[in-house]
Formats: structure tokens, C-alpha cells, sequence
């Protein structure tokens, strides 16, 4: 992990460094013919965020920069009473902005789906999912999804990140008018109002609410609170689409290095599916467009509530 | 000798280059233009269409072993990516909107054209990337994908095209639930959602949806058909006649091509008009251009006159003349080029707009071999063209000595 890149402080941005590797791009299973051929990709060290860009590093940039578009007043409001909220309603060319800006660009598709399905740290093994070969459980309705594989070393850095976040909520770690506050709550002196608001500013303080992270939601939701995945990746499947830097074309058969896409194009890709997607299932089985190697498409001027992005760097030779 | 003559006919040049500059750049545009339709144009429209249909001449069909074997030549090509099975019928429909949000109900009746395609397998004949997402429950437009799989998964999701949403009042902007009746008899046939609306520009009420409830909708089980798209589309009329070959005489197999009629009319409106321009152009640069000569020589007599008693032949005047005009018509072609290609991105750009508000077509490439082959034949054209009237100007004028 690397510089914090967010100009938020309630929503701070990190680069998470990704070794290259080789390893087979697409899917021989997806609903979409255009994930296929899966053909070898060698992919070199990238960085990338490990949050989709909130909505309050958007709205710093889009003011500074003048821009207009018809999704700026929600995210401006946005900024003010849910700033984490990832950035969405952005055209390609806005998302790609804001990256440059920031040092970086939009991560090539090779690179995006190496982030979301290739366990890098450990076994060089993809996966089906960024939560490994089990769709992660969504909010509210755990039957649906089964069991999340992870490597060990996956479960410990979990399993840490659990301490972590219990520790900060310890009575230790409150101060005295927090833990006064919540002394009272358990003593039944807080009515329902009033626990929330506590709640929310418990909610505010910390940037984060109180749904776990390792759940997929149905809703759109802060972007640390969106899934933690392989890597330490948060929201590579749902909350929103994601902007990638190539135009569709089709896949070669042949093995490619570190490829960007072809130099022109009429459609731009996006990654990862949204939370709008959670619920269109086949017949008891998965959601289909939470897949990692789908591929969706629109013009580059086009824009969607439920598409943001994520950037990425190069990373230092 | 040469010197004297050149000297004459100083200033021609000049006037030749700017006048046959201006013609090739016309005609350069004019070829792009024709070049880009034919080909980019053309192949983007069949980018979410079916490159290839198959129906059976006797009509629909039942028959399984049937649809086997036309769907078995297919699976077997390796120059198809995919293909679907439909069905297609026309029947006159009462449909009810029963969606909340819509102001009271409405009730639509007229004859629909249905087209019920196998969707289990993507890409699919419904060209979806011509379609404009209605609204969903989340307030959101679909994307493209998003509404490929809500019509692959979901049951009564229909695409419907611009004539028949027309017809609906107010205008649904938001995806609505109508129950489709049978006009006549009042029977509940189905209850189909209307997920996006097809941006063709066909005036008969449209209604795309999948097969199983295509087929209850037309209540009939038969077949009529495979649509079918091929890995590339530069092959295409010679993937027809392959697979025409592994089929049997009663099956019909016609090419995207042969489907867009409308476009096709357009396309040789088009390519009529181009000729009489072009060849209008032509004619009257390459006499303009004579005539440029013509008054030179007309200005110019009297030195002509003592040329031609000093003993220079008709033969050197003409190939003198010749000469000049050739190269004057290749500084012309070298000029057009130049400001072609200054002007290429934003002629491109402005053609693709005025086609995109119609239909999201892709920005094609203009196919340089056949841009060349064109540009060469217009120069030799409008070349023969000068050399003839030279030559006429020649006989005529050089009597008056």
C-alpha cells in the first residue's frame, strides 16, 4: 500500500501495489460470448486504488475544473450528507480526468479483472469472484450465497482487520462522553431517535456504517463499506459499475502483454456490476451480472447513476 | 523552342492547379462519403442485427428434426458466432397497461409484428444497442447488458420500437407491465414488461421478445426460422453461399443485406446521385479548364500564329499543352490531398453525428485501398477528359493561322 490519493478525510484513498503476472483473461462460462476466447495475458505491476472514487474527491475536482454535467447536483448534495458515496454518473472522459489528475489513469481492463480475480499475494490463482470461488453473501439474506473461500493468509488479514474494528469500538478506545453516551443507550435512557442519530455520528466520525464489509449490498453504499475482496479491493463486484481505459473490441486468441485496447473504438468498457444488479438471478443461482469478466459497454459520453470508476497508476520503475 | 511556348502559357498552370484542386477535393469527399456508407456505415447497422436468416420457403415448421438440422449446419461453421431460432407473426393485439404509475389505463389496439427469438444464447437478433433503456425501479436507464440479461432471464420482458410506444399515451418513460389480449375474443394471452424501445425507423408497431412467449402471444408453436451472425462481416456473402450449399433446397438463406431494403433504396438513391455529381464535376473542371487554355490561346494568337509559320507542328503544341495541363492536374490531385486529410477528422465527425442522432453506429474506418483505387480512377478520368477537349481546341483553333 502507497499514498493516500483522496482529497476527502472522511474517505481516504489508498494505492494498493499489484505484482504482474501472467494469466488468462475472460471466461469460458460467462452469460456474454464477448468474454471469450480467454487467452494469456502478462499484465505488469500497476497500482490501484483500493476504493471506487467517493463522490465528495469527485465533486473537489469537477468544481476546481469547472465541469457541468446533468449528475452534478446529486453529487454535490451527495458530497455534503453522504460523501463517501462513490462518484458515479460520470462520463468516460470525466472519470479519465480525474485520474490524470490525481497522477494516475482509468486501469486497463486486463489490469482490472487481474485486480479482482487474481489472488496476487499468494497462490497466483484466479478466481471466479473477487471473494474467491463463492459469491459473496448479500446483505440481509445470507442463505443465497454459501460459504466465501479465502487463503489463510486472507482469513488472518480478515480475522485482524475484525480485532481492528473491535478494538476501536472498545470502551478503551471511546472517550468518555462516546462511552457515556453508550452507557446510556444500554441503559435504555437513549429513545429510538436519539440512538440513531448517536449512531450516525459514530457513522460519521468513522467514515464507515455499521453493515459488514464482506457482504454485497443491494443498495448503494459508502465505498469502504462496499465488499473487501482478494487483494484488499473493495466493491470490485457490485455497488457500482466501473469505468476500465479500453474501447470494446473483441478478445484476440492470441496471448497479449500488458494490452490497452485498440487505439479507436465507439464503446467504452465498464467492469464489475452494480447493486442494482444483486437481485436479477436465475432460478436459485447466482446474479448473473455480478461476474467479474463481463463485460459491459456504452459510448464514452454516456452516463449512468449506477457507473463510477476507480483509478489506477503505473507503478514506479 | 519549349521556352517560347511555356512562356505563352505562363499563367495556365496556376489556374489549372486551383481549378482541378478544388474538383478532386469535392470528389474526395464525395468518394469518402460513399466509401463510408457503403462499408463502415453499413457494417455498423449489422453490429446488433442477425447477418444471416434461414427460413424454410414452405413456411413455419414444427418439426423438431427439422430445426436440428438447420441449427446443427450452423452450430457446425466455424464462421458463425452465433445464431438463434424465431419466430415472427402478425396479429392484432388489445394491450392493457396495469403498471402503478401509469395514469389510469390505457388501452393500445392494433396489429404488432412479433418476433420471438431464442435469447439463451448472446448476441442475439434483438439489436438491443439500438434500444433506449425505459426506467427501472431503482429511477435508473439500463445499460446495454443489463437489459440483454433481463431479457434472457426474465419471462414477459419485451422490447417494443418507436411506432408502437408512439401509440401508447402519456409516454411510458418508465418500464410498465401491460397485460396483451387477444383483440377479438378478449382472452388474456400474456403479460409482458416494456423494458426499452427500439430506435428503428419503421412505421409498423414492432414487439421483440423471447420465444416461449412469442409463441404464446401468436399461440402457435412453429418455427420460422435461424438468425445467425458471423465471426466477420467481410465474409459474409461468402459464409451465405457455404452454408446455402450444406443445406437443403427448401431452405432460403438471405444475407443482411438482402434484409435492409429500406437502407439498400437509400444506398443506391445515394450512389445515383453520386454518379451524376461526380461525373458533373468532372465535365465541367475539365472544360473550364480547356477554356483557361482556350483563352490563352485565343490572347495568345498572334504569337502562335508566327510560331507556328516559324514551323512548330500541331503534335509539339499539343504535347506542350499536354504536359502542362498533366502536371497542373497532379499538383491539383497533390493539393486536394492535402486539404482532405487537414480536413478529415471534422468532415468524419460531422457525417457521424448527423448519422449517430439517427442510430448508434460505430465511427467507421474509411477503407484507404478502395479511397485509392477510386481517386485514381477520377484522375484519369478527368486526365482523358482535358487531353479530348485539348485536342478539340487544337483542331479548331490552330486553322485560324
Amino acid at each position: 500500500m502507497s499514498a493516500i490519493v483522496s482529497a476527502s478525510e472522511k474517505c481516504p484513498v489508498e494505492q494498493i501495489l499489484l505484482q504482474g503476472g501472467r494469466f488468462e483473461l475472460g471466461s469460458r462460462t460467462s452469460l456474454f460470448q464477448d468474454s471469450r476466447p480467454v487467452h494469456e495475458v502478462q499484465i505488469e505491476d500497476f497500482r490501484i486504488a483500493n476504493f471506487e472514487t467517493s463522490a465528495a474527491d469527485f465533486v473537489v475536482f469537477a468544481k476546481a475544473q469547472k465541469m457541468d454535467f446533468p449528475f452534478l447536483s446529486v453529487l454535490e448534495r451527495e458530497s455534503r450528507e453522504q460523501p463517501c458515496r462513490p462518484a458515479r454518473g460520470v462520463n468516460w472522459f470525466g472519470a479519465q480526468s480525474f485520474c490524470q489528475a490525481k497522477g494516475g489513469r482509468l486501469p486497463t481492463e486486463a489490469e482490472w479483472e487481474y485486480a479482482a480475480t487474481m489472488d496476487v499475494s499468494g497462490q497466483q490463482q484466479k478466481f471466479r469472484w473477487p471473494s474467491g470461488n463463492k459469491l459473496p453473501p448479500i446483505f440481509g439474506e445470507n442463505e443465497i450465497s454459501g460459504e466465501m473461500e479465502f487463503s489463510e493468509e486472507e482469513e488472518d488479514e480478515l480475522l485482524e482487520e475484525e480485532d481492528e474494528s473491535e478494538e476501536e469500538f472498545s470502551e478503551e478506545n471511546l472517550d468518555d462522553a462516546e462511552l457515556e453516551k453508550l452507557i446510556a443507550s444500554d441503559e435504555g435512557d437513549l429513545d429510538d431517535d436519539a440512538l440513531e442519530k448517536l449512531l450516525a455520528e459514530v457513522d460519521e466520525e468513522t467514515g464507515t456504517k455499521e453493515e459488514p464489509s464482506e457482504y454485497l449490498h443491494r443498495e448503494l453504499v459508502n465505498v469502504q463499506k462496499t465488499f473487501r475482496g482478494l487483494n484488499g479491493l473493495h466493491g470490485m463486484l457490485g455497488n457500482v459499475w466501473e469505468w476500465v481505459g479500453d474501447w470494446y473490441s473483441f478478445y484476440p486468441k492470441a496471448s497479449q502483454t500488458h494490452p490497452v485496447g485498440p487505439e479507436k473504438g465507439f464503446w467504452k468498457i465498464f467492469r464489475g456490476g452494480s447493486y442494482q444488479n444483486v437481485d436479477l438471478q436465475y432460478e436459485n443461482s447466482e446474479a448473473v451480472l455480478l461476474d467479474p469478466t463481463l463485460r459491459n459497454r456504452a459510448k464514452p459520453e454516456e452516463a449512468f447513476a449506477h457507473l463510477g470508476f476507480r483509478c489506477a497508476w503505473n507503478a514506479p520503475p | 523552342m519549349y521556352s517560347v511556348l511555356f512562356k505563352l502559357f505562363h499563367r495556365t498552370p496556376i489556374f489549372q492547379v486551383l481549378l482541378s484542386g478544388i474538383s478532386f477535393l469535392v470528389l474526395m469527399v464525395l468518394i469518402a462519403i460513399r466509401l463510408l456508407y457503403s462499408y463502415g456505415i453499413s457494417a455498423s447497422f449489422s453490429n446488433s442485427t442477425p447477418h444471416l436468416t434461414a427460413e424454410w420457403i414452405a413456411g413455419e415448421t414444427s418439426d423438431y428434426s427439422k430445426q436440428s438440422a438447420l441449427q446443427s449446419v450452423f452450430s457446425n461453421s466455424q464462421e458463425i458466432e452465433s445464431y438463434s431460432l424465431f419466430t415472427r407473426g402478425t396479429r392484432p393485439l388489445l394491450i392493457e397497461a396495469l403498471g402503478v404509475g401509469m395514469v389510469g389505463t390505457y388501452r393500445f389496439e392494433a396489429p404488432v409484428e412479433i418476433t420471438g427469438i431464442d435469447l439463451s444464447r448472446h448476441p442475439f437478433a434483438i439489436p438491443i444497442d439500438q434500444a433506449t433503456s425505459l426506467i427501472n425501479e431503482h429511477e435508473n436507464a439500463m445499460t446495454e447488458r443489463e437489459l440483454a440479461a433481463q431479457l434472457m432471464i426474465g419471462r414477459n420482458e419485451v422490447v417494443v420500437n418507436r411506432a408502437m410506444i408512439n401509440l401508447f399515451a402519456p409516454s411510458p418513460g418508465k418500464i410498465n407491465r401491460f397485460l396483451v389480449q387477444d383483440i377479438e375474443s378478449g382472452t388474456s394471452l400474456s403479460e409482458i414488461r416494456i423494458v426499452a424501445v427500439l430506435n428503428d425507423m419503421i412505421d409498423t408497431p414492432r414487439m421483440f421478445l423471447s420465444l416461449p412467449l412469442a409463441q404464446i402471444i401468436l399461440e402457435k408453436q412453429a418455427i420460422q426460422g435461424l438468425h445467425a451472425r458471423v465471426k466477420n462481416f467481410d465474409r459474409l456473402q461468402i459464409v451465405r453461399d457455404s452454408i446455402s450449399k450444406l443445406l437443403d433446397s427448401g431452405v432460403r438463406v438471405s444475407s443482411w443485406v438482402d434484409g435492409q431494403n429500406r437502407q439498400q433504396k437509400l444506398f443506391r438513391v445515394f450512389d445515383s446521385i453520386f454518379w451524376i455529381i461526380a461525373v458533373a464535376i468532372l465535365t465541367l473542371s475539365a472544360i473550364t479548364g480547356m477554356l483557361g487554355i482556350y483563352r490563352a490561346f485565343m490572347t495568345k494568337r498572334n504569337s502562335i500564329a508566327i510560331l507556328l509559320l516559324l514551323g512548330v507542328s500541331k503534335r509539339t503544341f499539343y504535347w506542350m499543352l499536354a504536359s502542362i495541363t498533366e502536371i497542373s492536374l497532379l499538383g491539383g490531385a497533390g493539393l486536394a490531398a492535402l486539404l482532405f486529410m487537414s480536413g478529415y477528422d471534422t468532415l468524419n465527425e460531422q457525417l457521424l453525428l448527423s448519422v449517430q442522432a439517427m442510430s448508434p453506429v460505430e465511427s467507421p474506418e474509411l477503407p484507404l485501398l478502395p479511397f485509392f483505387y477510386w481517386n485514381g480512377g477520377m484522375f484519369i478520368l478527368y486526365s482523358v477528359l482535358s487531353l479530348i477537349f485539348l485536342k478539340v481546341i487544337l483542331n479548331t483553333r490552330i486553322s485560324l493561322k
